[in-house]
């Protein structure tokens, strides 16, 4: 079903969400960081549609670090505790198209082997309401890797602003219709509205052009190519490219604790830390900056598509504005595609 | 100034005084600037100067796919020599192992793109727009003095506010920490092999992104930058979280300079105090 919404009703509506017991998640303005990062806000003008945050939303789904279980040593045994997630009902508003599709993309890997109930319970206790992209920044390229501005992948609501102001509400899911529902007496019929034309006007706004979304046999091709090495000679090994990414999802498990007993966590990890494939016998199969540069690539753009059938990159520019040295997923990728070429 | 640049690395190339050129170049992004290295002196075109040459490439002299590059000639402002001179000063890097090409700096912006002339919080008051210490430096020598809020005022700031409020105020910057150790990988002074977050037998700082953990992380790293850190701010820049590191390490300077009368990055015979121990050494502040 389709409707439309008014940039007032707009908040009106956050209020009501809020109102009905759950945690809002929105782009806030963090005054002391004079950056846009997604954060619980408690009130709906806090909220920020304006801007572009600098770290993805995954957080709220796949925490920074994650306890497991506990554990106490007894005499001659150890006494372990499960950890239950502690989730509340949330809603995200203002992820962007490349956000979403994030969270579909990276549903394929908790759903793999094993069906990881910590990511599992968050997400299915998490609504994605999704603020579609009129001005693109020289830095996205979502439609390098099968998305676009206004694209609905993964979003249980697409809000697609019109040239009018408002927005084009279109739902995708139970789970978005029930917010709709929620407060109906906020949004006007919309089944006459469509939002093509201002997609397309946001992809004619598109700088990056170049197609990533078919790379695979390329790029395999190409593993021992020396333009890798030129190409990410800047890298100094950082994690900020990982922790951004709405997708990256590798984590480090660890046990912490004392004499009496402890906890084993789940944290962030990052493919890019020196350690990262070190071995416990010392070993290091990725032992130089540039070949954790081309895995990093290889996994976004090859490997995941060979396990799961999608690009595990949804364009979004976050690694490249994250970059301390501003090394760049689309320039490095396009330079050994074109390097094939010629 | 580009010019220059490009002509002395042509030179430094063609003569095989250096291996590799350290410097700036364009990026795919309009306005973008990010570190290239440059082996073939076709490529020194790439070389540019702008007010987004922020990066502090005395890094690069540490990793070792620079290094295998040859002998380093690198650009350098007045901010990233002091580096230079503090690496030099720990036995990380022979002076004569790499060749200075100095440049007069008026000033880094902030935007990436150069579409802000907001300058870099770094750049405002400084005191080294020309570069010492270089072998070579390029351009009229009259950088323009950059005019601001400078950073010494915001610390000075900072340290007449009460205990409780500076608490509440870092409490929200490292809540925001991804331990991505950005801030650590810039550095050109963290050149520890094996860095103590690394360690698990046995484990000296949580890894998680808690609160008391990121509190660890960067108290701790910021103490080991004490007599150290060149205040090149490489780090507070590279923090995707934009966590205020320059003021943290800045008081820890400052504290130095008052406790020693040192600054690290101004003298090359100079060791760092918490290095050395001299019979003469200030002790009124041990109580």
């Amino acid at each position: 079903m389709k409707h439309r919404l008014s940039q007032q009703n707009l908040s009106e509506w956050l209020a009501r969400i809020l109102k009905n017991d759950t945690r809002l998640i929105a782009p806030v303005l963090d005054e002391k960081a004079h950056d846009f990062f997604f954060a619980e806000i408690q009130s709906p003008k806090l909220a920020r549609f304006d801007g572009f945050t600098k770290m993805s939303a995954k957080e709220f789904i796949f925490p920074r670090h994650e306890p497991l279980f506990t554990y106490e040593f007894e005499k001659s045994s150890i006494r372990i505790k499960d950890v239950e997630p502690q989730v509340r009902k949330t809603v995200i508003v203002g992820l962007r198209p490349c956000d979403a599709a994030g969270f579909a993309v990276m549903d394929k890997v908790f759903h793999w082997d094993y069906d990881d109930k910590f990511y599992w319970k968050r997400r299915e206790a998490t609504t994605l309401i999704t603020m579609g992209c009129s001005e693109p920044l020289d830095s996205c390229f979502c439609t390098s890797v099968g998305l676009s501005p206004m694209n609905d992948k993964g979003s249980d609501v697409l809000l697609s602003p019109l040239e009018d102001g408002s927005f084009l509400v279109e739902s995708f899911t139970d789970k978005g219709t029930s917010l709709v529902t929620l407060a109906q007496d906020l949004f006007e019929p919309g089944d006459h509205l469509d939002r093509s034309s201002v997609e397309q006007k946001a992809v004619a706004k598109m700088v990056r052009k170049e197609n990533l979304n078919e790379l695979g046999s390329l790029l395999e091709k190409n593993f021992e190519n020396h333009a890798w090495e030129t190409l990410s000679c800047a890298c100094m090994g950082c994690g900020a490219c990982a922790m951004s990414c709405p997708t990256c999802h590798c984590f480090d498990i660890v046990d912490e604790g004392d004499l009496r007993g402890g906890v084993r966590l789940k944290n962030w990890d990052c493919c890019s830390f020196s350690i990262f494939t070190k071995h416990g016998a010392g070993h290091n199969p990725r032992d130089q900056q540039f070949k954790r540069c081309r895995q990093r690539y290889m996994h976004k753009l090859r490997y995941y598509k060979e396990k799961f059938g999608e690009t595990l990159c949804v364009g979004c520019g976050r690694c490249v504005n994250v970059c301390p040295v501003n090394l760049d997923i689309y320039s490095v990728v396009t330079a050994v595609k074109n390097k094939e070429a010629q | 100034m580009e010019n220059q640049i490009r002509k002395i690395a042509r030179e430094l190339l063609q003569s095989k005084k250096a291996g590799v050129i350290i410097g700036y170049g364009e990026t795919d992004i309009a306005g973008r600037v990010a570190p290239i290295f440059v082996t073939n002196e076709k490529d020194t075109d790439r070389l540019v100067w702008n007010s987004r040459c922020w990066y502090n490439l005395a890094r690069y002299l540490r990793k070792p796919e620079v290094k295998s590059k040859g002998r380093p000639a690198v650009v350098m402002k007045g901010c990233d020599i002091r580096s230079i001179v503090g690496l030099v000063s720990e036995n990380q890097l022979k002076r004569e192992d790499v060749t200075v090409i100095g440049v007069p700096c008026s000033g880094m912006v902030k935007s990436k793109n150069g579409t802000s002339s907001e300058p870099l919080k770094k750049c405002i008051g400084c005191q080294v727009q020309s570069p010492a210490h270089a072998d070579v430096t390029v351009g009229a020598d009259s950088p323009k003095p950059i005019e601001g809020r400078s950073l010494d005022e915001e610390v000075a700031a900072m340290a007449a506010m009460p205990a409780d409020k500076r608490w509440e105020f870092w409490k929200q910057e490292f809540d925001r920490c991804i331990r991505c150790y950005a801030c650590r990988q810039v550095c050109p002074h963290c050149f520890c092999n094996s860095c103590i977050a690394e360690k698990s037998t046995p484990q000296w700082i949580s890894t998680a992104s808690t609160r008391s953990a990121n509190f660890a992380w960067n108290v701790m790293r910021a103490f080991h930058m004490a007599g150290r850190c060149s205040g090149c701010q490489e780090c507070a820049r590279a923090c995707p979280t934009n966590i205020r590191l320059d003021i943290l390490n800045r008081k820890i300077a400052l504290d130095v300079k008052e406790a020693f009368n040192f600054e690290t990055g101004i003298d090359l015979s100079a060791k760092p105090p918490l290095t050395t121990y001299k019979l003469d050494d200030n002790q009124e502040f041990i109580r």
